[in-house]
C-alpha cells in the first residue's frame, strides 16, 4: 500500500495511471483514481486533472464546479469551456479574460476562439469577428474560427486571413524541404511511421530500438527522422514499437511560429507545455526508451540533439510573454542538418513532446526536476478538433507518444531545459503543468504528428482552397464557391464536408436536381454523416420526392436520434405529407436538442405559416434571426407572412433585408417585385421583376408576375408576350392559359381567348379552377366591366 | 355524410376547433364541455336540460368551414345517443341558418358531415359561428352524450395566396414559389 511508498512517488504514479486511463478512454476509471489522487494531494494540477476526467465523461457541470476560482491557465480554459456548455457565458468570459486583460487569454488561438464563440452567442458580433480574427492570426489552422467568421458575414476578415495563409503557404521557408513531410508515428517502426503524406523520406532512422539508445535512437537518424508533420495524422497507426519517440510531436499550428513569417504573428501562439510527467517517473512503466531518441528533429535545433520537435515556450507568465522563441528554432531546425525539418516552432531546446501515457503531464507536483520546463501543451491541438454544432469538445489531442518515448523525453528533460523563451522551466507552475493534459498520449500505436513549417504550408494550402470556397458560399456567391471547390484534388472533393457544401451551394442557387445529386454522393461517400443533411431534406421536399425523403428520415433516425438534424429531416418528411402538426412537433424536438440551430426555427415558422398561425410563425422567424442575423430564409419567411397578411410595407422591408444578405436570389427579387406591385409602385416592381428574370431565367413565377403587372398597367401586348414565353417554359400550366385568355378577351380577340380557355380546361386543373374557367368562358361574350378581378 | 370508425388525416383540411370558443346549453357536473374536446373517445359530454341541446362553436374571425365530425357510440350510450342532429351556421346567435339535418340510427363511430351544400360542392361555408343541435335521441331519451366533436376548414394552398385565381400545378412553379 501506499504507506510504504514515499508520497511523491505515489502522486506521480497515480497521475500516470490516470493519464493512462484517459488515453485509453476509460474515463470512469480515471475519475476514480483521480479522486483518490486529489484526496491525498489536493493541488491545482490534480484538480485540473480531475476536472478533465469529468469533462471527458460528459459531466461538465462537475468540472465546472470543481474549477471555479482556480487561476491557472489551463484551469481557466477548461472552466470556460464547461461554463459555455452549461450556458453561463459571462462566467466563461471572465475566466478567459480576467480583468479584461487580453494578454492572459489561455491557450492562444483556442482561447480567442472561445471568446469569439461567447461573443457570438451573446450577440456581440463585431467583437466576435475581432476575436476570431485574432484566433486565426495565432493559429492559422483553427478552422472552426474561420468557419464562424464566414458565418458572421465577415468577408473582409476572411479574405485577409486567406491572403495571409496563401502568402505563408507560398513563402518558402527556411526549412529545407527536401524532406517531405511525413508523419512519424509514435510507434513507427523503422519505417516508421512515415506515414506519409506523400513524403517519401526514408524512414526515420533510428527506429527501432526502443530501448533506447538515446542517441542512437535519437533522431539522428535524422535522415529523415522526423519530418514533423504539421498535422498529425492519425492515419495509420503502426503497431510497431515505436522507437524513438517521435519527438514530441507537437503540432502546433500556432501561427506564430511557423514559417518564416512566424515572427510576424503574434507570438502567442506557441505556448507549449510539455508535460513532462514522465520525466520524473523515471523508470516506471515506460520502458526506457532510451533517450531521447525522440528527439529527432532537429538536428537543426541548435541546442540539443534535440529530439523531436520540441516546442517550447515556456511561458512563464502570460502566454504572451515570450515571443516565440521558436523563431530561432525555425531557423535552426530548418537547418535540418539532417535534413530534418525542425519541428515547427522548433524550440531551441528540444523539448520532446512528452506526451505519453504515463507521463505526459508533467506534474510539478512530482517535484519534478527542477529543470524541466513545462510547457503548455498547445491547446490548439485540441482546439482544432472542436466539434461542430456549437459544442466544443476537446478531442484528444494529437500528441500521442509511446510511453517509451515519453519516458525518453522525460529523460531528456532533465538536463536541458533552458530554452529560450522563457526558461520557463522552473517557472511553470503546477497549474501550467497540469495544463497540458495531453493525456491521450502515449497509447501504443497511436500516431503523433510533428509540426513543421512545410507541414504548415501544405496544410494552409489545403485549407486555403477549402476556405475560399466556404467564404464564397457564406456570401452566397454560390457559383464561385462551386468552381473553387471543383478545383480541389479528387480525394478531397469526395469527402462528406465538401460534397455537402457543394450541395448547399446548388440549393442556394435553386438548382435542386444538382443539389440532390451532390448530397446523395455525399451520403455514399460518408453514410454516417448527419450534419448538413437537413438541407438535403429540404431539397427533396422541393422536388417532392416523398420516397427518397422518407428513406432519408428512416436512415437518419436509425443513425442518431439525439441529433437535431435528424429531427429536422423527419419534420420535413412529414411536412411533405402535409401533416403539419406532426412536423411541428419534430422541429420542436430538434430545437430542444439544440436551441441554437436557426434552421430548425425557420422550418417551424414555415409550418406555422402553413397552418395559418401567423403570430407563432413570426415568433419563430424572429428567434431564427436572433440566433443568426444572416439567415435569409427567416427574413423571407417574415416577409412572406406579412405579404399574406397584406401588410405590404413590412413585407417589402423584410424582402429587402433578405436580399441584402443573398443578393443573387431570383425568388427573393420576385417576391420583392410582387410586394412593390401591391404597393402600387409598378415601375419599380417591373424593374425588380426584370432583375429577377435576369438573375435566373428559369424562374417562371417572375415572368408570370411581370405579366400580371403589365396587365394591371394595361400593357396587354407586352403581357401577352411574356405569357407566350412562359407557355414555352411551363406548357402544362393552366393558369398561364387562363390569363392569356383574359388578355385576349380584353384585346377583343375572342376566338383566341376561347381557344386558350379551352386549352386550359383540357389540362384538367383542379375542380375549383375548372369552374372558374368555365365561368370565364360563359362570360366571354359579356363585356368586362363588372368582372374586373384584380389579381 | 358518412360514418367511419376512425378519422383519417386529411391533407386538404385542417382542424380549426382550437380557434373557437365552445359552449353548451347545459351540462352535468363532471361531464362538461371540455370533455367534448379532450381527444378521447371514452369521455363524453352529457347534457342536463331540455331539448334541443346545443353546442355552440364561436370563432373570433370569419372562417371557412368544410366539415364537422361527431363521435357517438350507441352500444355504450343507448338512449343517450342522438338520432336527429341539425347543423347550423351563421354569424351570431340570431343569425344561424340550418345547413344540414341528419338522421342517424344506432351510430357507432365518427359521423363526418360535409358542410357545403350539394349544389355547390366546391365552395365552403363561411361564418363566425357553428351550432350543433341535438334534436332527438334514441328511445326518446331526454339527455344526450356526445363523445367528440371536431370542426374542419379547408387548407389553403400557398400558391393561391399569391393572389391568382387559378393555382399553379406544375413543378417548375412549385420550386420557385417560395424559399424554404
Amino acid at each position: 500500500m501506499e504507506s510504504g511508498t514515499p508520497p511523491a512517488a505515489l502522486e506521480e504514479h497515480l497521475v500516470s495511471c490516470v493519464q493512462h486511463s484517459l488515453s485509453l478512454y476509460l474515463f470512469e476509471n480515471a475519475a476514480f483514481l483521480c479522486e483518490r489522487l486529489v484526496a491525498q494531494f489536493p493541488s491545482e494540477a490534480n484538480l485540473f486533472l480531475l476536472a478533465t476526467c469529468y469533462h471527458r465523461s460528459n459531466q461538465s457541470y462537475r468540472a465546472y464546479h470543481l474549477l471555479k476560482g482556480l487561476g491557472g491557465e489551463q484551469c481557466r480554459y477548461l472552466y470556460a469551456l464547461c461554463a459555455m456548455q452549461l450556458g453561463k457565458l459571462t462566467e466563461a468570459e471572465t475566466a478567459l479574460l480576467p480583468d479584461n486583460d487580453a494578454s492572459r487569454v489561455p491557450n492562444g488561438g483556442a482561447g480567442f476562439y472561445l471568446l469569439g464563440r461567447i461573443h457570438q452567442l451573446s450577440n456581440r458580433h463585431s467583437a466576435a469577428i475581432a476575436y476570431y480574427s485574432t484566433a486565426l492570426q495565432l493559429d492559422p489552422l483553427l478552422w472552426s474560427a474561420y468557419e464562424e467568421l464566414c458565418g458572421l458575414g465577415a468577408d473582409q476578415e476572411a479574405l485577409t486571413y486567406l491572403n495571409t495563409a496563401a502568402a505563408t503557404a507560398s513563402s518558402s521557408s527556411t526549412a529545407p524541404s527536401s524532406a517531405r513531410l511525413f508523419t512519424r508515428y509514435g510507434v513507427g517502426s523503422g519505417a516508421a511511421g512515415i506515414a506519409d503524406v506523400g513524403a517519401s523520406s526514408p524512414p526515420p532512422a533510428g527506429d527501432g530500438q526502443h530501448g533506447g539508445t538515446a542517441a542512437a535512437g535519437c533522431l539522428p537518424t535524422p535522415a529523415t527522422s522526423m519530418q514533423p508533420l504539421a498535422t498529425p495524422s492519425l492515419a495509420a497507426q503502426q503497431q510497431q514499437q515505436q522507437q524513438q519517440q517521435r519527438g514530441g510531436l507537437f503540432v502546433s499550428p500556432s501561427g506564430p511560429a511557423p514559417m518564416s513569417t512566424a515572427g510576424t504573428r503574434g507570438g502567442l501562439g506557441a505556448m507549449f507545455s510539455w508535460m513532462d510527467s514522465g520525466r520524473q517517473r523515471g523508470a516506471a512503466p515506460h520502458t526506457a526508451a532510451g533517450s531521447t531518441g525522440m528527439r529527432s528533429s532537429d538536428g537543426g535545433s541548435s541546442a540539443t540533439p534535440s529530439t523531436g520537435p520540441s516546442y517550447l515556450t515556456p511561458s512563464p507568465g502570460g502566454r504572451f510573454s515570450a515571443p516565440p522563441p521558436h523563431v530561432q528554432k525555425v531557423g535552426g531546425a530548418a537547418a535540418a542538418q539532417q535534413g530534418m525539418l525542425s519541428a515547427y516552432p522548433a524550440a531551441d531546446t528540444p523539448q520532446p513532446l512528452p506526451v505519453t501515457t504515463g507521463g505526459s503531464l508533467a506534474w510539478p507536483g512530482g517535484g519534478g526536476d527542477g529543470g524541466r520546463q513545462q510547457q503548455q501543451q498547445q491547446q490548439q491541438q485540441q482546439a482544432r478538433k472542436f466539434v461542430d454544432e456549437g459544442k466544443l469538445r476537446k478531442v484528444s489531442n494529437k500528441l500521442f507518444a509511446d510511453p517509451a518515448s515519453v519516458l525518453k523525453e522525460l529523460r531528456w528533460g532533465g538536463g536541458d531545459n533552458p530554452h529560450g523563451g522563457g526558461g520557463g522551466a522552473a517557472a511553470c507552475t503546477t497549474a501550467e503543468a497540469a495544463g497540458s493534459l495531453s493525456d491521450v498520449a502515449a497509447v501504443h500505436g497511436v500516431p503523433r504528428g510533428l509540426t513543421s513549417e512545410e507541414g504548415q504550408r501544405e496544410a494552409l494550402l489545403l485549407l486555403h482552397a477549402l476556405g475560399e470556397g466556404y467564404r464564397q458560399l457564406c456570401m452566397y456567391r454560390c457559383q464561385e464557391a462551386i468552381d473553387t471547390w471543383s478545383r480541389l484534388p479528387p480525394q478531397h472533393y469526395q469527402t462528406g464536408w465538401v460534397l455537402c457544401c457543394v450541395g448547399r451551394a446548388s440549393f442556394e442557387m435553386v438548382d435542386y436536381p444538382e443539389a440532390a445529386k451532390a448530397f446523395s454522393w455525399a451520403r455514399q461517400v460518408d453514410p454516417y454523416r448527419l450534419k448538413g443533411l437537413e438541407v438535403y431534406s429540404t431539397v427533396l421536399w422541393h422536388c417532392k420526392r416523398e420516397v427518397d425523403l422518407a428513406h432519408l428520415a428512416q436512415a437518419a433516425t436509425s443513425l442518431d436520434r439525439q441529433s437535431p438534424h435528424t429531427w429536422c429531416i423527419m419534420g420535413n418528411c412529414f411536412s411533405l405529407q402535409k401533416e403539419h402538426e406532426t412536423a411541428l412537433r419534430y422541429f420542436q424536438r430538434a430545437l430542444q436538442l439544440d436551441p441554437t440551430l436557426p434552421y430548425a426555427y425557420t422550418l417551424a415558422g414555415h409550418e406555422y405559416f402553413a397552418n395559418e398561425d401567423f403570430e407563432k410563425g413570426i415568433t419563430c422567424y424572429r428567434n431564427a434571426i436572433r440566433i443568426d442575423t444572416r439567415h435569409y430564409n427567416a427574413w423571407f419567411g417574415m416577409g412572406h407572412i406579412y405579404y399574406r397578411q397584406e401588410k405590404y410595407g413590412m413585407a417589402e422591408y423584410h424582402f429587402r433585408r433578405a436580399l441584402t444578405i443573398n443578393h443573387r436570389s431570383s425568388v427573393l427579387r420576385c417576391y420583392l417585385g410582387m410586394a412593390l406591385h401591391k404597393l402600387k409602385r409598378n415601375p419599380e416592381a417591373l424593374e425588380m421583376l426584370g432583375q429577377a428574370i435576369a438573375a435566373d431565367p428559369r424562374n417562371p413565377l417572375a415572368k408570370f408576375e411581370r405579366a400580371a403587372v403589365l396587365m394591371a398597367e394595361e400593357r396587354y401586348r407586352d403581357a401577352l408576350a411574356e405569357l407566350h414565353a412562359l407557355k414555352d417554359i411551363a406548357p402544362r400550366e393552366a393558369s398561364v392559359l387562363f390569363h392569356m385568355g383574359k388578355i385576349y378577351k380584353k384585346l377583343d380577340m375572342l376566338d383566341e381567348a376561347m381557344a386558350c380557355f379551352a386549352n386550359a380546361l383540357d389540362l384538367q386543373p383542379p375542380s375549383a379552377d375548372t369552374n372558374l374557367i368555365k365561368s370565364a368562358i360563359d362570360k366571354l361574350r359579356v363585356p368586362d366591366e363588372e368582372e374586373e378581378e384584380e389579381i | 355524410m358518412k360514418l367511419v370508425a376512425s378519422l383519417q388525416p386529411d391533407t386538404s383540411s385542417r382542424e380549426i376547433g382550437s380557434m373557437a370558443v365552445w359552449s353548451v346549453t347545459s351540462a352535468k357536473p363532471g361531464n362538461g364541455v371540455e370533455l367534448l374536446r379532450d381527444g378521447r373517445d371514452d369521455t363524453y359530454w352529457q347534457s342536463d336540460g331540455a331539448q334541443p341541446h346545443l353546442v355552440n362553436v364561436a370563432f373570433q374571425k370569419k372562417v371557412h368551414l368544410s366539415e364537422v365530425a361527431i363521435y357517438t357510440d350507441f352500444k355504450l350510450d343507448e338512449s343517450y345517443t342522438p338520432t336527429k342532429i341539425s347543423i347550423r351556421v351563421g354569424n351570431t346567435f340570431s343569425d344561424l341558418r340550418e345547413v344540414r339535418l341528419i338522421e342517424m340510427s344506432e351510430p357507432q363511430g365518427w359521423l363526418v358531415v360535409r358542410l357545403p351544400s350539394e349544389e355547390e360542392p366546391e365552395t365552403c361555408l363561411k361564418g363566425f359561428m357553428l351550432q350543433v343541435a341535438v334534436l332527438a335521441n334514441h328511445q326518446s331519451g331526454r339527455d344526450t352524450h356526445l363523445r367528440q366533436v371536431r370542426v374542419f376548414g379547408p387548407r389553403c394552398d400557398p400558391a393561391k395566396t399569391l393572389g391568382h385565381e387559378v393555382g399553379f400545378t406544375s413543378p417548375q412553379f412549385a420550386t420557385y414559389s417560395a424559399v424554404r
